[in-house]
């Protein structure tokens, strides 16, 4: 069986972030096995499920990582067996897109709706740009709805909070190009 | 003539379906004219459409001409209730528009579009658009059913701020 850690790690940005955490993981034989890394205004967050070889614990992998990267916030937590691996539901998936003018709570109440419905939030991301003199909020995000019965109602839940919050909204299926 | 301002979001005319216009409607000459000043008074815009000046009307300019996107082309297009006859061919490409300045998406659009409308004096007219010119008339004509780009965003990674990317106006 595989031992997967998930590590996080968030830091002012620079060149080299990268280098120099994947060098410590390359050296100690580990492999990335998913990852997400942005640039978020000034910080750079990493996010890593890493395989670790035989005989390198979570701990020992960590202190080295630690001691290597001194300028970043970094977490480690080992995987249990039933977490790793992907998910083989047959949830339907689609794409959420908000725009507003910027006001708090967007994010919470579309999340809170989702969350009601068991529509599980798989990506997500946020832009502030301006636009009209205002702030122009973008959430965008990929969701998985469970089943159709509940894409009919998350559409009844949108329209009443698109009224709610004085925001646009559009949920479109994610489509597939089978080439 | 007379450059226009052009709206940008939140303008509640950007969500508004523009009603057909009449033949002879004598707003239209004034409007398109407006249009096309319009878009030469602002660099690499390719269209624009009359919801965009405020005009609730239903009729847009295009004109691909300066694009280095564009490969086939019709020059300056002045259309009055443009209708879709068929799409096909469809690919995503990156967008910006004017009335969201700071963004801009991949947006799935036919790359070959079958057209019907009148021209600007009335007459009706139809014929095929290809690749750029083809999705700048998809967009503009979005707009004049009160669909904007953001609405046909399909992933969490087609959506960019344009201060971090090349630009790319429609």
């Amino acid at each position: 069986m595989k031992k997967l850690v998930a590590l996080t790690a968030i830091g002012q940005d620079r060149p080299g972030i990268v280098a120099s955490l994947t060098k410590v993981l390359y050296e100690k034989g580990c492999n990335l096995e998913d990852s997400s890394m942005t640039r978020l205004q000034g910080d750079f967050a990493i996010l890593l499920l890493i395989a670790l070889p035989a005989g390198l614990s979570a701990k020992d992998l960590e202190a080295s990582l630690k001691a290597a990267n001194n300028d970043l916030t970094l977490l480690l937590r080992e995987l249990s067996q039933t977490e790793a691996g992907a998910p083989t539901d047959e949830s339907l998936p689609y794409t959420l897109m908000v725009y507003g003018v910027d006001h708090p709570g967007i994010v919470y109440r579309v999340a809170q709706e989702a969350s009601s419905l068991k529509v599980n939030i798989t990506d997500l991301r946020t832009h502030v740009t301006k636009s009209a003199g205002n702030d122009l909020y973008t959430l965008i995000m990929e969701v998985e709805v469970p089943d159709a019965p509940t894409v009919a109602r998350l559409k009844d839940v949108l329209d009443r909070l698109k009224k709610e919050l004085k925001v646009e909204m559009a949920l479109n299926q994610v489509e597939t190009d089978e080439l | 003539m007379s450059v226009l301002p052009v709206l940008t979001y939140p303008h509640p005319s950007l969500k508004e379906k523009a009603p057909e216009a009449a033949p002879g409607d004598p707003r239209l000459a004034e409007v398109l004219r407006d249009l096309e000043e319009t878009i030469k008074a602002h660099p690499g815009c390719v269209g624009l459409a009359a919801s965009q000046v405020g005009r609730n009307l239903r009729c847009l300019v295009v004109d691909v001409s300066s694009s280095p996107r564009a490969i086939e082309h019709h020059g300056m297009l002045r259309l009055v209730n443009p209708r879709v006859l068929e799409a096909s061919q469809w690919k995503a490409s990156r967008e910006g528009c004017l009335s969201f300045p700071d963004l801009l998406a991949n947006v799935k659009r036919a790359q070959r579009l079958k057209l019907a409308a009148l021209d600007e004096t009335g007459v009706p007219v139809e014929f095929v658009a290809v690749g750029f010119e083809a999705v700048a008339l998809q967009h503009e004509i979005d707009h004049l059913d009160g669909i904007l780009f953001l609405d046909r965003v399909r992933s969490s990674k087609d959506l960019y701020e344009r201060r971090k990317v090349a630009p790319s106006p429609l």
